[in-house]
């Protein structure tokens, strides 16, 4: 049973933090796609998203993500992950996501990145 | 020993890209497995085997051989809404070079492009690395492409499989969708008909009603002008009990005139409402709160009266507080048709009751007869109007509330067509008299002089039949 996906931005200096609760899927990660549209819409060049560890992300839900990696290039943004569990860091890695973008253990060192 | 750790990573990442690959399919089936849209099955589908593989893009195409068709959809970076659906008509060389492609084909793999050239040629130029075919069912066909992988990797053998299996299972997917849509479709096309076929029975017996009206108006007036005349004659030449039968006979016509106008107007009013949907319209009724307990108390005191020559013992029973929000006449008419159909199919001696129950949200009022019962055949036909239980050479029109009177069958229609009025079910269970299971098998009206039953009891327990009026109570 999935979880519903829960979503807050957050902003810290220039970077803005998209937190995801809940699992990503192709439904749910529309609200991920809005939020990414939202906060591009307002200018931001430096995105988080930050994960729940404890959440599922399925194969519709990481074509999501690859639609939001291969915009952000387009709109030379950005795009840092971290909160994914070991795990997915994996098949983030196998799906080839990590050449678009960079996963951190955690939000310090990520925003350290930026 | 570095050899030994690396190996350990490997043998680990494989493990987990076989886990991920196991997890895909089971969400496919949790992602597409419930949707009934061709559109959104495909869309999922395309974005579910993106995902597995990390694909620059996609497309499905899908060929409709009985429309001459082609639809593409295709998915480039953004989002699960962008794939964008073109839809074309493709000339016939395309179907014929389209159909040839029936294998799966990893593009970088020569031995398959010296085969293939035609269309490969096609593929590569939207930069296509793999294609697996994806056909539904004869007149469905198509085929699923993805770009290159985000991780520079080629395709390989076990990602041909894996593919091949979500196609599959997108495949089956549609082809569910389309069946439920084509049993869908086949069904509002049978309603659609079924309602053609009302209307026009409705507007034929409107038809019938309002032709028959004028000539029984004729035919009553010269036989009371008949009449008068011949009783004026000294001695009469034709007896006055002809004069009554032919006037019984008429009233009846006339009654069923009356009745057939009063429910096809009923119909034509529900068709109408239904049609236009024109649900704020208020109905012409009056509704009221009715103190349903004292409500009937009365209604069954009136059709003592009206059943007087009958000797059946009429019960109340049940909650003696509840309430119903209905016009009075429209409850007043179904319970004494109800109550009517009761005594007539009670014999002598027997017993009616009325139960009023609550049941969670719903309030039930019974009406229970301990009579002859309704074949399981009838019980279908029951509600049709025009239907009489008894076998039409056994019918006796006799007085109402007669044991077997049998009325014209309208009473029932009637109730149901309120039913689907006023909002409230109306169904019935019942169970023929053990002794006379059949509708040529006769009662004689009186438990006393029954062959079959030796006490009161034994009548009362031989069969009956309950109808039961099921209203749902507002705000619950």
């Amino acid at each position: 049973m999935n979880k519903d996906i829960q979503l807050s931005i957050s902003q810290k200096d220039d970077v803005s933090i998209l937190n995801i609760k809940g699992d990503v899927t192709s439904i749910s990660g529309e609200t991920i796609e809005d939020a990414y549209q939202k906060v591009s819409t307002a200018g931001a060049k430096k995105i988080l998203l930050y994960f729940d560890k404890d959440g599922y992300i399925n194969s519709g839900g990481i074509a999501i993500l690859i639609g939001i990696a291969s915009e952000s290039r387009k709109k030379e943004q950005k795009i840092r992950i971290t909160g994914l569990s070991p795990h997915f860091q994996k098949i983030f890695d196998m799906v080839g996501l990590t050449k678009y973008t960079e996963i951190f253990p955690s939000e310090e060192l990520a925003l350290k990145d930026f | 020993m570095e050899d030994e750790v690396k190996e350990a990573k490997h043998s680990q990442r494989e493990l987990e890209r076989r886990i991920f690959h196991l997890k895909t399919l089971y969400d496919l089936g949790q992602e597409i497995g419930y949707l009934r849209g061709t559109q959104e099955i495909t869309k999922n589908l395309l974005m579910m085997m993106i995902g597995t593989f990390g694909a620059s893009r996609g497309f499905i195409l899908l060929c409709d051989v009985s429309q001459g068709k082609i639809e593409v959809f295709t998915q480039r970076g953004m989002g699960r809404n962008s794939p964008n659906i073109f839809s074309q008509t493709i000339e016939s060389g395309s179907f014929r070079e389209f159909n040839e492609i029936t294998d799966a084909l990893i593009l970088d793999e020569s031995s398959q492009v010296q085969k293939k050239e035609k269309f490969l040629d096609l593929l590569s130029s939207l930069n296509i690395k793999i294609w697996i075919p994806f056909n539904i069912d004869a007149s469905l066909r198509g085929g699923i492409g993805l770009g290159e992988k985000l991780s520079g990797d080629s395709y390989t053998r076990d990602d041909q499989e894996l593919l091949s299996t979500m196609s599959h299972q997108g495949a089956v997917a549609i082809e569910s969708a389309r069946l439920d849509q084509a049993r869908i479709e086949a069904l509002e096309q049978s309603k659609k008909e079924l309602e053609q076929l009302n209307r026009a029975k409705s507007k034929a017996l409107d038809h019938l009603s309002h032709e028959l009206r004028t000539p029984l108006a004729v035919i009553q007036g010269n036989i009371r002008l008949l009449k008068r005349k011949i009783q004026a004659q000294n001695p009469p030449i034709v007896r006055e009990e002809v004069f009554d039968s032919l006037e019984k006979n008429l009233n009846r016509l006339s009654d069923i005139q009356q009745d057939t106008d009063q429910i096809i107007r009923s119909y034509q009013e529900l068709e109408g409402r239904r049609r236009l949907e024109e649900v704020d319209q208020p109905p012409s009724i009056s509704p009221e709160t009715i103190h349903l307990y004292p409500f009937t108390e009365q209604i069954l005191e009136n059709v003592k009266k009206r059943a007087s020559h009958r000797v059946i013992q009429l019960h109340l029973d049940g909650a003696e507080d509840l309430t119903l929000v209905m016009d009075p006449k429209i409850l007043e008419d179904i319970l004494v048709g109800l109550l009517k159909n009761a005594i007539e199919n009670t014999p002598d001696e027997g017993m009616v009751q009325v139960i009023l129950e609550q049941k969670v949200q719903w309030l039930q009022l019974k009406v229970m007869d301990f009579g002859i019962g309704i074949t399981k055949e009838n019980q279908r036909r029951l509600f049709e109007g025009l239907f009489h239980t008894l076998d039409t050479e056994l019918y006796t029109s006799g007085k109402p509330y007669d044991f077997g009177a049998g009325g014209k069958g309208l009473d029932l229609l009637r109730i149901k067509t309120y039913g689907q009025r006023f909002g409230f079910d109306i169904s019935v269970a019942s169970q023929r008299c053990l002794h006379i299971p059949t509708d040529r098998d006769l009662c004689p009206g009186k438990i006393s002089e029954c062959p079959h039953c030796k006490t009161r009891e034994d009548c009362l327990n031989s069969g009956g039949s309950t109808f039961c009026l099921t209203f749902t109570i507002a705000g619950k």
